[in-house]
């Protein structure tokens, strides 16, 4: 229901379009006859409504249309993208977590002191970077200046003329392992590096934000103050315990913060020319492409969706007391 | 649990990842022993994506691609004089007031499919291009008939007087394929041939075959054994042309060596580069410029003083040294620098802020006072730059100009509707498909039934009528052509039709360690691999 | 909440001041929240006072100087110059104005249209109320920046069609968070009595429902300027916000990106003016979080 809305809006939204996408559809010098035969071609010259029930009826048989810009299906275009942006984005939630979990432990575990403060201050800083900046100064320092990791792309050319990478799901890294292609697996890290780490910056500062404010009302809680009078090592209450429950709330946290991490990865993307889903979408955008853009919104959205049900289903199975 | 078996599983989880890992170097190093032969590969990072592959209708930026997989029957190199070159056609004659053309073929040449090339194919290439007739198939529009009179024969018969050599060696649409596609095409499972093309193959006669092609980030080309011309040692065997969207990314291939050719870096830092011993930075003349097409339709620029006044307020010197840091030139005229039909004597504005007032005082406004609405390419740094500059001089003649950037399809959408409503000032680049000075006079200044490029709305038959007998006569008298197209520029000059700004030159950024590479502005963005050496 | 029901309005509103100065004292006590409250001061000043300050205004506004091109920073030009040779310091300076007023727009309009809204669904419930929410949902389902981008492709872009976008995207999550407090407060006893007495509906949203919605709102505002800085800076870089010659910051950084390989003061100081800026609403909006969340105050109140 909620998805329907979101194509009804796009579609009226990317229609108000001043432009002409037959005249993007045929190229840079075209004729009068060649722009008149594409907008028939295209379905342009129905009227709007009829547009709209058209794209429906070929939505619900998977037909997410042919790209005006890139003459491919919609389809192929978003499912290839869709698979390199996932791996720079589990990738940077993943190096999220470990990183922020470490800092935000510690930090509770010294609270009002100096090392809480200082993580403290990395998790602001974390949340309130500009993650197009961060990218570019990441650049500056590690690529240009010390030479530690590659500008962009995904994988160098050579590595891929000379290994070249069979693609069974998709992600670089999974793919290589499969294969035995240690070369590749090497060179696809080695490009994932920069970019996982400008878009790992929101998710760490979040992460450490959480787990030290669930840390702490742990920490507070009448039982851990009785567990520590019987004697259980402290160590053991922060992990066990308290960390368990900082996790749930965590968990939840990151699900929530992943559209604004979709959208940071679509600027890292383009920094870091990777041609993900979020290099495609903005593309489209700045193109007007409106098929494109329809598909892209509409897959990203369904993710969002799932995403936040999966969350909801995650708090339900954990709290008893939340209902769906 | 206790403290021993907790020891015990620490130690357990150490060894497993040191073996892991170790495992992974084997790996990497045995993986890597296991490449005794290397293929000579060059890498070409370029700005743009390509969206198609099929020959007869291809009119963007696969130009790059398929000019090394395909050959036209003649070359346009313009630093030959007369500038046509033999490709596939070895010689040819036009008679009957240049309405006949007879090309005469090269032998012993073979499609990359083992089919044998011959007059039958040049035929059935035309022809599919003129049927389908799209992308450029336009340029074939004189012809009525194709004949085949012996097997390296082929004539085509014209209904008017045209330059069939200029439209034989055009950028676009003049590719020579395999007559066989089609059922090369069924053969594979497909609808039709140009499902074939887009889905990766090619039916070429030139050096490189297709043999990856991702249209939007990557593709290869291997050598073709076969190829007429030979091979020698040092030539490469592997072509690959990257999509690098970013300039600076691409700059930092070529320093690092990644990409052996690049196409666009910033042009602020190629003086860096110049210093550079590992790469070699290229200039040549670019057949493009920048034309900023005054609204000849809505006032004020219906008037020609205004459009004269403006003419004179541009900062034209500054603009090549601060925007585009000199590689670049002011236009003389709607032919760029270096393309036969470019003429250094005709008049040229520069600027002269005495004289732009005078101008607009004669024309009836001495304190300006317009509000004027100009648009431009949305993302080109130098368009931008260039209008910066125009805005901030405009001010002087008291004339407050709201620059806005808008995508190609919104701002050409505005200018084809009511002129009224137009934008006054519309920023453009040109090159041209045919490689003449027609082909400039004819889309930009040539009077339009429905706008299309003609996008300042100069309407003037006197003008159109010289260009029309340039064309009829190129055929037969190039002389006297190109005497008909200076004056026809002479004439939108003085008419000061549109802003002439600046020509592009063309930066190609290639390692040191090869050699042999020539740019050729007729083919723009083309790389000739089969031109390259490897020294190093 | 009964208790302050039954009590005079006068005598409330003391109540209320007392709490507002032991919450104003909590919060500037805290090092991080008064460097925040430092740094978003700084910039006030910085977009009131600057253009008087600024070294060179006439560049900043957009006059070229092209024999100064990308000089690195110097005792001249502090930050550096930009491609056209304009004082980058100077139009940073002016980009403050910009990126507080982008932000306080957006804000508080899409306050100003999603509070009463979520406030009416909250208090009627019901048919209306869901109506609401489901159109609300609608909105929210959509990745935040997304709608905003197509948004603001499709208009065109500028800065005013950022905004626009903005506002279109921010302002279901006020609303949201309205209905929330409403539902809760609509069955609240003085709710009640006020509806028995024969307080009209309009009068009852305006003077009980909307105060009670205000709280947590005001807090989410604090941190969602620093973040609508950010968006709009996003949406200038892709070209979509502000336009050449406007001096803002987002438009910077992006055309900065082409030269900062060789010249890299031109990316990094307006990205450093985002960063700071934002920080600071953050630091502020993170100690007034943890200075009202009940569960955390516990120790320090013991």
């Amino acid at each position: 229901m909620v998805v329907l809305g979101v194509i009804l809006i796009t579609f009226i939204v990317s229609h108000v379009i001043p432009g002409n996408p037959a005249a993007l559809w045929v190229g840079a010098h075209p004729t009068a006859q060649q722009i008149q035969r594409a907008t028939e071609e295209l379905g342009l010259n129905k009227p709007i409504y009829v547009q709209f029930y058209i794209y429906l009826t070929n939505l619900l048989r998977g037909d997410l249309g042919v790209s005006i810009r890139t003459h491919d299906t919609v389809l192929s275009d978003v499912a290839t993208g869709l698979t390199a942006t996932l791996e720079l984005i589990i990738s940077a939630f993943l190096i999220a977590v470990v990183a922020g979990i470490l800092v935000g432990v510690f930090s509770a575990s010294h609270r009002d002191h100096v090392p809480d403060h200082a993580g403290r201050l990395a998790a602001i800083f974390g949340v309130s970077m500009p993650p197009f900046w961060l990218a570019m100064i990441l650049q500056i320092i590690f690529s240009q200046t010390l030479h530690v990791f590659p500008l962009g792309s995904r994988m160098s050319t050579q590595v891929s003329i000379m290994y070249p990478l069979k693609t069974i799901t998709g992600f670089n890294l999974i793919d290589s392992m499969l294969t035995f292609n240690f070369v590749a697996f090497g060179d696809s890290f080695w490009h994932l590096a920069l970019p996982s780490l400008a878009l790992a910056a929101y998710p760490f500062g979040l992460t450490v934000r959480m787990i030290r404010t669930m840390m702490i009302e742990v920490l507070q809680e009448n039982y851990t103050r009785s567990g520590l009078a019987w004697g259980l090592p402290s160590r053991l209450i922060l992990f066990k315990y308290a960390l368990k429950n900082a996790i749930s709330s965590t968990v939840i946290a990151l699900g929530m913060s992943f559209a604004y991490t979709l959208t940071g990865a679509f600027l890292d993307e383009l920094i870091f020319v990777w041609p993900g889903l979020g290099t495609y979408t903005a593309l489209s955008i700045l193109a007007l492409d409106y098929p494109a853009i329809m598909g892209s919104v509409i897959v990203v959205a369904i993710f969002y969706v799932i995403i936040n049900l999966l969350v909801d289903i995650f708090q339900a199975f954990l709290d008893p007391r939340v209902t769906l | 649990m206790s403290q021993v078996k907790r020891n015990l599983w620490k130690l357990v989880a150490i060894v497993i990842i040191v073996i892991v890992v170790a495992a992974g170097a084997l790996g990497y190093y045995y993986q890597t022993q296991q490449k005794p032969y290397v293929p000579k590969i060059v890498t070409y990072a370029v700005i743009s994506e390509m969206v198609t592959a099929d020959p007869s209708t291809e009119f963007s930026n696969s130009i790059m691609t398929l000019s090394n997989l395909y050959e036209p029957l003649i070359w346009y190199d313009p630093s030959q004089s007369p500038p046509f070159v033999p490709a596939l056609a070895t010689s040819w004659e036009s008679s009957n007031n240049s309405q006949t053309w007879t090309f005469h073929l090269r032998q012993g040449v073979k499609f990359h499919d083992g089919t044998p090339f011959d007059a039958t194919a040049v035929k059935y290439s035309i022809e599919r291009t003129m049927t389908l007739g799209q992308g450029a198939a336009f340029i074939w529009g004189p012809v009525s008939k194709i004949n085949v009179l012996d097997t390296y024969t082929v004539q085509f018969i014209l209904t008017s007087p045209t330059p069939l050599d200029v439209i034989a060696s055009a950028s676009y649409g003049a590719w020579i394929m395999s007559p066989n596609i089609d059922n090369l095409a069924t053969a594979a499972g497909f609808t039709d041939a140009s499902a074939w093309f887009n889905a990766g193959h090619d039916a070429g006669t030139g050096p490189y075959m297709l043999t990856k092609w991702d249209p939007q980030n990557e593709i290869v080309m291997d050598k073709f054994a076969d190829y007429w011309g030979g091979w020698k040692d040092d030539q490469f065997d592997k072509a690959v042309i990257k999509v690098v969207r970013d300039e600076t990314v691409q700059e930092q291939m070529i320093k690092s060596g990644e990409a052996q050719v690049v196409q666009q870096v910033p042009f602020a830092d190629i003086p860096s580069l110049q210093g550079d011993a590992n790469v070699k930075v290229y200039t040549s003349p670019q057949y493009q410029n920048l034309l900023g097409f005054f609204n000849n339709k809505k006032f004020p620029f219906n008037n020609t003083l205004v459009r004269q006044a403006v003419s004179y307020v541009i900062p034209y010197d500054q603009i090549i040294t601060g925007v585009l840091h000199g590689f670049g030139s002011q236009s003389i005229g709607p032919i760029p620098y270096g393309m036969p039909g470019h003429f250094d004597d005709l008049p040229k504005y520069t600027y002269d802020l005495n004289k732009a007032k005078q101008l607009l005082a004669q024309a009836g406004y001495p304190n300006g006072g317009f509000k004027l609405l100009l648009t431009y390419m949305t993302g080109d740094t130098r368009e931008e730059g260039t209008v910066e500059m125009i805005k901030s001089s405009l001010k002087d003649l008291n004339i407050e100009l709201d620059i806005r950037a808008m995508t190609w399809t919104e701002q050409w959408s505005l200018a084809q509707g009511d002129p009224s409503k137009a934008q006054d000032i519309f920023v453009m680049y040109w090159w041209p498909t045919l490689l003449s000075p027609y082909d400039f006079l004819l889309n930009l200044f040539h009077s339009e039934s429905s706008v299309i490029f003609n996008l300042g709305y100069y309407y003037h038959p006197d003008v159109d009528s010289v260009i029309d007998q340039g064309y009829a006569l190129e055929g037969s008298d190039k002389t006297q052509a190109f005497g008909l197209y200076k004056q026809a520029q002479k004439m939108v000059i003085d008419d000061a039709a549109v802003l002439f700004l600046w020509d592009l030159q063309d930066i190609h950024i290639v390692r040191s360690s090869i050699s042999g590479f020539k740019y050729n502005p007729a083919y723009t963005t083309v790389v000739f691999f089969y031109l390259l050496h490897s020294t190093g | 909440m009964n208790e302050a029901a039954s009590e005079s309005i006068p005598v409330q509103r003391q109540q209320h001041f007392r709490e507002l100065r032991v919450f104003l004292k909590l919060v500037l006590k805290n090092p991080l929240s008064l460097t925040g409250t430092a740094i978003i001061v700084f910039f006030v000043v910085m977009a009131v006072v600057g253009p008087f300050i600024a070294p060179y205004p006439r560049q900043a506004e957009g006059v070229p100087d092209i024999a100064n091109q990308l000089r690195p920073p110097d005792w001249e030009h502090w930050f550096g110059t930009d491609e056209l040779g304009r004082d980058l310091l100077s139009r940073i300076i002016f980009g403050a104005r910009i990126s507080l007023m982008t932000s306080a727009a957006v804000v508080s309009v899409a306050i100003i249209v999603g509070m009463p809204l979520g406030a009416i669904a909250g208090y009627y419930g019901e048919r209306l109320g869901a109506v609401i929410m489901r159109v609300t949902d609608m909105f929210l389902a959509f990745p935040p920046l997304l709608l905003a981008l197509v948004v603001a492709a499709t208009l065109g872009g500028s800065l005013l069609n950022a905004i626009l976008a903005l506002i279109i995207t921010w302002w279901p999550w006020y609303t949201r968070l309205a209905y929330g407090q409403a539902s809760a407060t609509r069955n609240l006893p003085y709710v009640d009595s006020a509806r028995a007495i024969g307080v009209g509906d309009a009068k009852i949203i305006a003077r009980h429902i909307l105060p009670a919605t205000l709280a947590p709102i005001l807090i989410q505002a604090t941190l969602d300027l620093g973040s609508a800085i950010i968006a709009a800076a996003g949406l200038s870089f892709l070209g979509l916000g502000a336009q050449p010659p406007t001096p803002d910051w987002g438009l910077m950084v992006n055309m900065g990106k082409t030269y900062f390989l060789q010249h890299w003061w031109y990316a990094t100081f307006p990205g450093l003016a985002i960063l700071v800026l934002v920080l600071g609403f953050n630091l502020l909006g993170d100690a007034i979080r943890e200075a009202t969340d009940p569960k955390l105050s516990r120790r320090r109140l013991i």
